[in-house]
């Protein structure tokens, strides 16, 4: 096998000798690290079509998934996954876009110059130990090790088991190493709503509820009640209601207790009575209806295979002060999406309890929460994070998680658009994520936790160069979203950035579903670790396939990534 | 199959018809004479036997005019010498004079009236056609149900309809040329309804889709024309005939139950909605309405003929509805045009003139020159 490795040490030098591809992040001199590129034509192409079926053969790739394209009638998108002896290699992967027998592109996150040793010295139950000391987990969590080949940023490699579980606040993935038993790396991958926030208390102004606005819930006679369990779809979507247990949450995202029929939201009588529930189950219909809708996306997955879990009051409001800070900006001012998550590895996704009277967020100026299932737009943002885990499975850290909530924001400004007349008052289509759940709680506080038409307003940077670099939110993957949210956003309404100058021609709102389109082809066609730069190439290419070279549409998109800073 | 025998129906009566009235004669005495023209001097074609029996052809003032069917020799006999078999019917010449028929053939009652010219002296009439009806109005029916927490409505239309039908018609003279009698005419027809309407939208409120589909319905209209005739002859072989009086219209119609229709097809993501079921009742009702009409007919032979008929009737019929709750008129009825056989029954006493027998040739007079040879 180590012969593989070597023969992709050339291969990928040849690659770099080649030069011609649309995008390319090369190996070292030694072969070692990753070449990410996109070949979309000519002997760039032919070379790399070449190259995964040699490796297919050697089963150092091995085909994972095959994603029918719903926009580009007879295109597919064959996702492979590297494999170092036998040993999955993480974030080693290939997407090949085919029609047919040919080969239309060829994307690639695959690692060279991979020598290492695969035999682990520790066993599966070492480093689950490992795992829960370093996580603090309770006895009886849910872990699965899987020895997998780690590449670490100076290029080298280590033979480590990844371990993931839902710990207190999150969702840790740890990879242990399997010689040594040392953490190699570690990061959160549950997709929250936004980096905690601090809380304080305060004087709240009156907010009426949002949902004065009468909505059908898609629900289920059972008995005398009705269960919040839409049917109507071709997605099972499901509510759960906690009932602000907040500790009987906590076990149901941490895998002790299985999701069952008797928490489900209900209501006996004709109308619902519980607008969290009414907004919650709606908005996620809403955002169901419009990937159907706009790109023929049914579901999570693509299929309607995975049903749809949300939580809704995972905690009571007049609990609040009792908690901990960390629960209070998980549980009450967030919410956050939880692939294969809990008992039953299910798709869960929770929406917080927003603030009790008297109390206020300290970002932005100052900010009241309220319901957070009041915001049409975090509803989506989470759904979007499913279909990112279906598809791309961006990594949540550095860029590719970056990415990842850039493609959640993106998408929820979509569905607003789509199910909201355009405006900047409650429940009207705007930039901003969370406005209507995030509201100004004094004259001069802003509403919202984003805005993709001016990211630097919240804090946000609006061009790569302002990238935060850190190690908070899992590598800034909040806020260095808004790069390429704000991408999208020049690519549809056109203007100037902040930073470059560089103004760009928008397609206008009447063309936006072209630009949702470009964005929700290029992003779910991404590797799992991919860069701003190969988003950039992506959405470039995909406004190629879809809409044609030299369109307005491609440079719209190629004026937005420059004025953005992504080359 | 029952369409096949509405057409053989008539024809089988026709032939009926035929055989049934035949006038024949019976020889009183021996060595009468049979005559080549109405008179006494006229020459003697032959001499009959007591009892022969005749065909009667036509009756001319004394003289009748008969057929041996035997010799099928041709002639004039004196009425007094013989005798009208029983069951046949002397046809009267219209330039009969009054009183100047056969003492056999006398009516034991004589008439108030003699009939003149442009009188109709059969005892009635028998029609038998197949009709085609138009005109007949359409209808509709709403619906209104609860949908998804909404209100749909859906506008059931049930167009109008031309179909073919049958009538058997009689009539029987009262006075002159007046008939009183009742035609009955049955009209079937399968329509397709179609719906149309608003209906809610499953998952969004406030957006209403457009509701189309339809389905099948039956409509049988029985009607019972009661109808006074006047009878117009217009020559030997042509009768025109007027009528009017009231129609009893029956109905049965395929109506929809309340809450009856069914949405067939409204899947996600629920663009459109189509009905194309629904519960129906065949609910059936009578009125009493008017028609009016006239028909013209021609006699192959003397009671035989075909005619053409056209007829306007209307009848509103009310059906109870309870959803909405009215009651739901129809028009029954219509422009009926029909054709078929025409039967007349012989009077007992006058008679319409029989189709004339083929004139004698008359002896031509010779030309006084022969004619030039071209």
């Amino acid at each position: 096998m180590k012969r593989t490795s070597h023969l992709l040490a050339v291969v990928l030098a040849l690659v770099v000798a080649l030069g011609v591809l649309t995008v390319a992040q090369r190996p070292d001199q030694e072969g070692r690290g990753v070449a990410r590129i996109l070949a979309a034509g000519g002997q760039d192409l032919r070379d790399w079509d070449d190259r995964l079926v040699t490796m297919e053969r050697t089963r150092d790739l091995r085909l994972r998934t095959t994603q029918v394209d719903t926009l580009v009638p007879g295109r597919s998108h064959e996702r492979l996954d590297q494999y170092y002896k036998g040993v999955p290699v993480f974030g080693g992967e290939a997407v090949r876009e085919t029609d047919g027998q040919i080969t239309r592109s060829v994307t690639t996150s695959l690692y060279g110059g991979v020598d290492i040793d695969t035999d682990p010295t520790l066993s599966a139950a070492d480093a689950a130990r490992v795992f829960m000391r370093e996580t603090r987990a309770e006895a009886g969590t849910t872990v699965s090790p899987q020895l997998m080949i780690l590449p670490r940023p100076d290029g080298t490699y280590a033979l480590t088991y990844r371990l993931s579980a839902f710990v207190e606040h999150g969702m840790p993935v740890v990879f242990v190493n399997a010689k040594t038993g040392a953490v190699e790396l570690r990061y959160d991958n549950l997709k929250y709503q936004q980096a905690t926030a601090l809380v304080g208390n305060g004087v709240l102004v009156g907010e009426g509820l949002v949902a004065s606005d009468q909505k059908k819930v898609s629900c289920t006679l059972q008995g005398s009640a009705y269960l919040a369990w839409d049917m109507l779809r071709p997605t099972t979507i499901k509510t759960y209601d906690l009932k602000g247990a907040l500790s009987r949450t906590k076990d149901l995202f941490d895998g002790k207790i299985p999701l069952v029929q008797s928490d489900m939201a209900t209501n006996t009588g004709a109308t619902w009575t519980d607008a969290v529930v009414v907004d919650a189950h709606t908005y996620l219909g809403w955002t169901y209806d419009y990937f159907y809708a706009r790109y023929g996306w049914q579901g999570l997955n693509g299929n309607n295979a995975h049903t749809v879990h949300v939580v809704v009051h995972p905690a009571s409001r007049s609990d609040f002060a009792n908690y901990s800070a960390d629960d209070q900006s998980t549980f009450y001012t967030n919410a956050f999406y939880c692939g294969a998550c809990g008992y039953s590895r299910e798709d869960m996704m929770m929406i917080g309890e927003g603030l009790p009277t008297g109390w206020y967020s300290t970002g932005h100026g100052g900010q009241t929460v309220d319901y957070v299932a009041a915001a049409l737009d975090v509803l989506a943002h989470e759904y979007s994070h499913g279909v990112t885990d279906y598809t791309s499975n961006l990594v949540y850290q550095n860029e590719s998680g970056a990415l990842n909530e850039a493609f959640s924001d993106i998408m929820s400004v979509g569905v607003e658009f789509y199910q909201q007349t355009p405006g900047s008052g409650l429940l009207q289509a705007d930039y901003l994520e969370g406005e209507d759940a995030w509201r100004p709680y004094k004259t001069g506080a802003l509403a919202g936790l984003r805005s993709l038409a001016n990211p630097t307003a919240y804090g946000d940077p609006d061009h790569y160069s302002k990238r935060s670099t850190g190690t908070d939110d899992n590598g800034g993957v909040h806020t260095n979203s808004t790069i390429a949210s704000h991408a999208f956003y020049l690519a549809i309404e056109g203007g100037t950035n902040r930073t470059s100058g560089l103004s760009v021609t928008g397609v206008g709102a009447a063309n936006r579903d072209k630009i949702e389109k470009v964005f929700f082809r290029g992003f779910t066609t991404l590797t799992s670790n991919a860069t701003f730069s190969l988003a950039r190439a992506k959405t470039i290419q995909a406004a190629r396939d879809l809409y044609g070279a030299g369109s307005a549409i491609e440079t719209a998109i190629t004026q937005a990534w420059n004025a953005v800073g992504v080359n | 199959m029952a369409r096949k025998l509405l057409v053989l129906l008539p024809v089988l009566l026709f032939v009926a018809a035929v055989t049934t009235f035949a006038a024949t004669v019976r020889v009183r005495v021996g060595n009468t004479p049979l005559r080549a023209s109405p008179s006494q001097s006229a020459a003697v074609v032959d001499q009959l036997k007591a009892g022969a029996v005749l065909d009667l052809v036509d009756v001319n003032r004394d003289w009748y005019k008969v057929r041996d069917p035997l010799t099928k020799k041709e002639g004039f006999v004196l009425a007094s010498a013989v005798d009208l078999e029983p069951g046949s019917a002397p046809a009267v010449s219209l330039t009969q004079k009054p009183g100047a028929g056969p003492a056999a053939a006398k009516p034991a009652r004589p008439p108030a009236r003699p009939p003149k010219k442009g009188d109709w002296t059969d005892r009635g009439y028998l029609w038998m056609d197949g009709i085609y009806q138009s005109g007949s109005s359409a209808f509709t029916q709403t619906q209104t149900w609860s949908y998804f927490a909404e209100t749909a409505t859906a506008t059931i239309e049930f167009p109008a309809k031309n179909a073919p039908g049958f009538e058997v018609s009689g009539g029987y003279r009262v006075w002159r040329n007046l008939a009183v009698g009742a035609g009955v005419t049955v009209v079937n027809r399968s329509t397709a309804t179609s719906v149309t309407g608003s209906i809610p939208n499953p998952i969004y409120v406030n957006r209403p889709r457009a509701l189309s589909g339809g389905f099948s319905s039956n409509n049988t209209e029985t009607a019972i024309h009661l109808q006074a005739t006047w009878a117009i002859p217009m020559s030997p072989k042509m009768m025109l005939m007027v009528f009017a009086g009231p129609s009893i219209f029956n109905v049965k119609q395929t109506i929809v139950d309340p809450q009856g229709v069914t949405v067939s097809t409204d899947a996600y993501p629920f663009d459109s909605a189509t009905i194309t079921l629904a519960n129906t009742t065949d609910l059936s009702k009578t009125a009493i309405g008017f028609g009016a009409g006239a028909d013209f007919s021609y006699y192959f032979t003397r009671f035989v003929g075909v005619g053409a008929m056209v007829r306007f009737a209307r009848a509103s019929v009310s059906f109870p509805v309870t959803n909405p709750t009215r009651a739901l008129s129809v028009d029954a009825g219509g422009f009926q045009a029909g054709g078929g056989l025409r039967i007349l029954f012989p009077s007992s006493k006058w008679a319409r003139p029989a189709t004339p027998a083929k004139p004698q040739p008359k002896p031509q007079p010779k030309p006084a020159t022969p004619p030039k040879k071209k």
